[in-house]
């Protein structure tokens, strides 16, 4: 098809169309997702005089914020490390299980490990705030009369805050499960066949043949907790007591109108979560880099003891990692929840302790206080903001997944996606601000608007991501040379081939973006100005005191991702 | 109907050159094999014509018109694809019809052609069923019946039969070229086994690492194939090393291993000169004692294999060579295990190659 | 002693709905290369994985050597096996896969190191060591495969469509390597296809299954010559069928009557009169010629309607004067034109006759 321009040159209009494609894709993904993500940095180097003066040479305190942000920055990347190793104490394990066995209640069991990513963190780190330092929790069914531990209780050895290390594993052990299995799933699990019919034994198997292939997976699953830990706002918020976090520190500072210290913390984090992150990354993506390590265990020559070793647990202890993984989940997963349900019953009326009514969810939700309208305003700007900001997201993330599948020169684009999911939210947030509020572009003020531009900032990946898994997955340039050699032009492909193959895939993204929009705290907090959501409220809620309220607030967030969970299972099954 | 050309085309991918400097003409109404490894650049030249790939050099020409920059879905072609690629989201009906819907026919036109197509290849009750809930050969059928659907006047065939049972590859065949002859399409067929190729094809083309190496109608490749590569590829062969010994009129007499001789009809090496000499597995003659004869030369049976209407004899030659027979099975079943045995190449059977620069072995390599 | 006994293996699928496995009996003896041959889906591969321990039969018992192994796990099966999909450890190199076995059951590496070189040479492998599977061609990985189960020293080797996946000319060269080097190892052998080429050229014996039941079992000879089934007969090549009725059955066989009144002797016997047949007849036993033969039986007029070249041999398609179709198989040497006049003959040695199926002709014929 051709035609005439202005100029009398014949214009191909087919190569036009998709060089405009090309064009909008990639200036919508340049202005809503990397513009964002890297103003942080240019802003800190443009603005550097003003930081440097305000962190290092305060004319009144001068260097103390510094001297913060080193405790602060080294205690966060303390929690995330150890966090991290957990979850892959957890993860092994408990992925394994999922992608390999067959028993009655998987389903469940998947549900529950997915639950932590649906659930709005404030919530979910209220629950777990019960649970385990007050009466209602544990500490009272145990009949100690108090809660187990203290809200600043320190565990020994590591030195991390206990209620922030529980959290903190318990929302970010998802990824490392969810990657590990689904990285499993791949892997055809005739391999492990072939090695125990040459005599392995099923943890041997495991050990030499299954998890080296797995083992980029297990790295990818382990980078994203990591920087979801890094980032981690509204649960910690909740439980940190006295201590603060990187996360925490920015939305306070930033709430002080310390810019300068917050955006040089920020553009701290971002620094060192990518030069962690990235070598990782390169080293997995190369081929055969995992055949390339040295194998200890022969230079060692504890091999031969090592195997008589895994037969005896192939044999007598296989039901060892079945019994942990279930009493990890029972306990930090399913044990809040039942808590706050139980104590919102008791609640509901009055305080059971004191008797006052005021101490009830009913007096707290419609009394003065009114917590109810403000809930429900919460609500309907949650859902608007998750609505909304869900919907342009797709709409990116199908045309940069389809242009990063079409043209060679794109993919690096896939990699450069991967820097918003690992920057911590709140930096995020404190970037978006800085970007489009008053006292950057002047474009927009905090409020609705600029939470939705935020959170379209990490749910692009997200979509583009698990459609590409979806493109890749199901053989779909095969499907779509077929339709072409059958007469379909480029566009009737991606309507009537492409899109429909790949649907589950673009649902399963936008499920995901949604839930973390209505759980995302951290940026929320900076952007919203007066709008606040559902997750931000159940914060405002702890902070005032107001328990019940947060109690019921934690209640119907759960009730709601709950639903979600629901919907999302009879997607992606 | 049309007619194909290629000219000097090309397609590299990355440093590798899939493709190298083909050309190929097919005519109208033939149907055409291009046969060779896995690798040799069969698939992408098949994509190249179908406009799935672009040739980085090179032409490709419709009954006489450039279709370079021709888009697939503008050069009216039917694919039938490796694995089939039947659309997973839709059933046979919306699958076969596809092509014409989105080629704009009317719906009626579509209802018609749709019931013709599936009734031809005896799928009309399985219309309403999805791809994965039909048998490897009904999902065959639906991939020639989708390919087919539109009345394109060219077929392009991608391994069609390979994901099938050998038996079931065997009765499809013939079935195959029947529906597609009387379609009058012209068809290119790319395939790595050669019965389908000798079966089925009007001319076949060997390709070897991205080149055509012959092309000609089965008859010709089978009795004369013009390098040792091609020989092997298409015909069981056994192959020799010798040196010719003596050149006269009526032909040459070859030297090979241990000093056996053998007379072929030969004139076009020199005296002197390391040769190859090769013939056909079914060719050789051989007989259950030791005959004396001149040019006999002696062996004893190693292996025998029953392939139903054939049998195949591995003997070990006194020369320490191994020699490969094929016999029709009702004479093979006198030989066995252990059996001394005469084997004799008669002269007109005789293929004599010269000796590849490469080495024997190499030639012989078919990966 | 790795002779392999399956008594009464029954294994369902899909809540019952689909039958793998229905009450198979099979004794394969020790150093057999045994092959079960049938089409897709016939449970050919269940079975396999149910003496390899990774299918768990519903009912039945598997004895190895005479002991009874329902409850070995596969590790202890001392089994080797050979996949379709080949299945080298993608992170290892050739020399690792192949030592692979030796390792795990914790032989040095010095030790180790010389086995797999003994294997390479007895396989004659040309290959880099160090190279990885994914830089070998199908074939020569396949054969690193083939090494691998070799190095696990066992004495049974089970073989999942070990050729399906290669090039067919690559196909035809591995077979043969594959039978020698299990009798030259002196090992039982398992071989699963759905080739029946491939199955006759390798196997001591063939076992013929279908939708999970064991049809037949004997040398290739045997079934090839003389099958017991339509559905054998027609699995193991090209066959053509009639359908006759005997009008005259004697001790030195019978006389078959098929469609247009045409009579066909044969040598078959144990048939009645009247009996409803299918007369069978492999397409290279039918001589043609173009004049009538004095010595020739059971000639019947015809004309070639369509040709196939294999190469040396043609398979013509000849319309009999009864309308009757029927595909021979003769040498390229003489070659007939469409439409030429021409006597076919049918020895009676070669007929073979089966009863009328219950079912009908047509679905006994199906291949799938």
């Amino acid at each position: 098809m051709q035609m005439v321009n202005f100029f009398g040159k014949k214009i191909d209009v087919r190569s036009f169309l998709s060089k405009l494609f090309l064009t909008a894709t990639l200036i919508s993904l340049g202005v809503f997702v990397f513009l964002p993500t890297f103003y942080l940095i240019s802003f800190t180097f443009l603005g550097w005089d003003e930081v440097y003066r305000e962190v290092f040479a305060n004319p009144l305190i001068g260097d103390e914020h510094w001297q913060q942000i080193k405790g602060i920055l080294i205690f966060s990347f303390r929690i995330a490390l150890i966090a991290v190793l957990i979850d892959i104490l957890i993860g092994i394990p408990l992925g394994y299980i999922l992608a390999r066995k067959n028993f009655r209640g998987k389903g469940v069991v998947e549900d529950l490990v997915t639950l932590p990513l649906v659930i709005p963190t404030s919530a979910f780190g209220f629950a777990t705030l019960i649970t385990w330092t007050t009466i209602a929790g544990i500490g009272g069914f145990l009949g100690l009369g108090r809660g187990l531990v203290e809200l600043n209780y320190v565990v020994p050895i590591i030195k991390i805050p206990f209620l922030i290390l529980i959290v903190h594993v318990t929302l970010t052990f998802p990824y490392v499960v969810r990657i590990f299995k689904s990285k499993l799933e791949e892997l055809n699990p005739e391999f492990e066949i072939a090695s125990r019919s040459l005599g392995a034994s099923v943890f041997t198997t495991f050990r030499s043949i299954v998890f080296p292939q797995a083992l980029p997976g297990l790295f990818s699953g382990v980078v994203l907790a990591f920087a979801r830990s890094l980032g981690e706002t509204g649960a910690t918020i909740i439980v940190a007591g006295v201590n603060t976090t990187a996360s925490i520190a920015i939305v306070k500072w930033e709430l002080e109108f310390k810019i300068a210290p917050a955006s040089f913390l920020g553009f701290l984090l971002i620094l060192i979560a990518s030069s962690m992150i990235l070598p990782v990354e390169y080293f997995v993506s190369r081929e055969r880099s995992i055949s390339s390590l040295p194998n200890l265990t022969e230079i060692l020559r504890i091999e031969k003891y090592l195997l008589k070793f895994e037969k005896t647990i192939s044999r007598k202890l296989y039901w060892v990692k079945e019994v942990v993984s279930f009493i990890f989940i029972g306990i930090c997963v399913i044990l809040p929840i039942l808590v706050v349900l139980n104590s919102v019953i008791l609640y509901w009326s009055a305080d059971p302790y004191t008797g006052k009514i005021e101490g009830g969810v009913i007096y707290q939700l419609f009394g003065p206080a009114n917590y109810f309208k403000s809930l429900i305003r919460a609500t309907a700007v949650s859902l608007i903001v998750a609505a909304v900001s869900t919907y342009i997201s797709v709409c990116i993330g199908i045309a940069t997944a389809i242009t990063i599948e079409k043209y060679r020169f794109c993919r690096a684009i896939r990699s450069l996606l991967k820097v918003p999911l690992v920057v911590p939210t709140s930096t995020l947030g404190l970037s978006m601000i800085l970007l489009w509020g008053p006292k950057g572009l002047g474009l927009i003020n905090p409020g609705i608007w600029l939470i939705i531009l935020t959170h379209i900032v990490f749910s692009v990946p997200v979509v583009v991501e698990s459609a590409l898994a979806s493109y890749e997955g199901s053989d779909v340039e095969v499907y779509e040379e077929a339709a072409r050699s059958l007469g379909a032009t480029p566009y009737d492909v991606a309507e009537t081939v492409t899109l429909p193959i790949i649907k589950r895939g673009i649902f399963t993204g936008a499920i995901l973006s949604f839930t973390h929009s209505l759980g995302e705290t951290g940026a929320t907090f900076i952007v919203m100005g007066r709008d606040a959501t559902v997750s931000t409220l159940v914060v405002n809620m702890v902070e005032a005191l107001a328990i019940p309220a947060a109690l019921f607030a934690s209640t119907y967030l759960i009730a709601l991702s709950l639903i979600l969970l629901f919907v999302f299972r009879k997607i992606s099954k | 109907m049309i007619n194909i050309k290629l000219i000097g085309v090309t397609k590299r991918f990355g440093t590798i050159t899939a493709v190298d400097n083909i050309d190929l003409n097919v005519e109208r109404g033939e149907f055409f094999t291009i046969l060779g490894p896995t690798g040799a650049g069969k698939t992408t030249t098949l994509k190249l014509i179908a406009g799935l790939l672009k040739p980085d050099e090179g032409e490709i020409y419709f009954d006489g018109q450039l279709v370079n920059d021709v888009p697939p879905e503008e050069r009216d072609i039917g694919f039938v694809f490796q694995g089939y690629a039947l659309f997973p989201h839709m059933t046979v009906w919306e699958n076969v019809t596809y092509g014409p819907l989105v080629r704009g026919m009317d719906p009626e036109k579509v209802e018609r052609i749709g019931r013709e197509i599936l009734s031809k290849v005896h799928l009309l009750e399985r219309a309403d069923s999805y791809p994965h809930e039909l048998s490897g050969g009904m999902q065959q059928r639906v991939a020639l019946a989708r390919a087919l659907a539109s009345g394109s006047k060219l077929l392009l065939l991608d391994e069609p039969l390979s994901a099938l049972d050998a038996r079931l590859r065997e009765e499809l065949r013939f079935e195959l070229r029947n529906i597609v002859k009387e379609t009058g399409a012209t068809a290119i067929q790319v395939t790595h086994d050669k019965y389908e190729a000798l079966q089925l094809s009007d001319r076949i083309a060997i390709l070897r690492k991205g080149k055509v190496v012959q092309v000609d109608t089965p008859v010709n490749l089978f009795t004369k194939p013009n390098s040792i590569f091609v020989a092997n590829f298409i015909c069981d062969m056994n192959f020799f090393e010798g040196i010719v010994k003596k050149v006269d009129e009526e032909g040459s007499i070859i030297q090979l291993r241990g000093g056996l001789l053998v007379k072929t009809l030969d004139r076009t090496h020199k005296f002197g000169e390391r040769v190859v000499v090769a013939i056909r597995f079914e060719d050789v003659e051989i007989k259950p004692e030791e005959v004396e004869h001149p040019y006999s030369i002696y062996g004893k049976v190693e292996r025998i294999s029953f392939l139903g209407p054939f049998i195949r004899i591995e003997a070990l030659l006194d020369n320490g060579e191994e020699v490969s027979v094929k016999l029709p099975a009702t004479i093979g079943y006198r030989f066995e295990l252990g059996d001394r045995i005469t084997v004799n190449f008669e002269p007109t059977k005789i293929i004599v190659y010269s000796y590849p620069r490469a080495g024997l072995a190499e030639e012989l390599i078919v990966e | 002693m790795p002779d392999v006994k399956l008594v009464n293996i029954s294994k369902r699928y899909g809540k019952g709905r689909i039958i793998a496995a229905d009450k198979v009996n099979l004794e394969i003896k020790d150093g057999e290369y045994f092959t079960i041959l049938g089409p897709s889906g016939c449970g050919k591969s269940t079975l396999l994985k149910i003496i390899a321990g990774i299918v768990k039969p519903d009912e039945g018992e598997v004895y190895v050597g005479g002991k009874l192994i329902n409850d070995v796990p596969i590790e202890e099966r001392h089994i080797a096996m050979v996949f379709q999909n080949i299945l080298l450890f993608p992170h290892m190199n050739v020399e690792e896969n192949i030592g692979y076995a030796p390792r795990v059951k914790g032989i040095e590496r010095e030790r180790r190191a010389k086995i797999v070189e003994e294997i390479v040479s007895m396989l004659k492998l040309t290959l880099r060591s160090t190279a990885f599977p994914d830089e070998l061609s199908r074939g020569a990985q396949q054969k690193v495969s083939l090494a691998r189960a070799i190095a696990s020293e066992t004495n049974l080797f089970l073989l999942d469509e070990p050729l399906s996946a290669l090039d067919s000319r690559v196909r035809l060269e591995l077979r043969y390597e594959l039978r020698r080097l299990v009798k030259e190892l002196g090992v039982t052998a398992i071989h699963v296809t759905h080739d029946q080429e491939e199955a006759m050229s390798i196997s001591d014996r063939i076992a013929i299954m279908k939708h999970g039941k064991i049809i037949e079992v004997g040398s290739p000879v045997e079934l090839y010559l003389g099958p017991q089934t339509i559905f054998t007969a027609h699995f193991l090549g090209k066959m053509n069928f009639m359908e006759g009725v005997v009008i005259e059955s004697s001790g030195g066989g019978c006389v078959v009557e098929v469609s247009g009144g045409v009579r066909i002797r044969t040598k078959a016997k144990g048939r009645f009169a009247r009996e409803r047949v299918v007369l069978a007849i492999r397409p290279e036993f039918i001589k043609l010629s173009q004049t009538i033969n004095e010595n020739n039986k059971n000639v019947i007029e015809g004309r070639i309607i369509e040709k196939f070249y294999t190469g040396s041999y043609i398979y013509y398609k000849v319309k009999l004067e009864n309308g009757i179709e029927v595909l021979t198989l003769t040498e390229a040497e003489k070659m007939y034109k469409d439409g030429d006049k021409i006597y076919a003959s049918f020895p009676p040695e070669y007929v073979i006759l089966f009863k009328y199926p219950e079912e009908g002709l047509e679905k006994e014929l199906s291949l799938e």
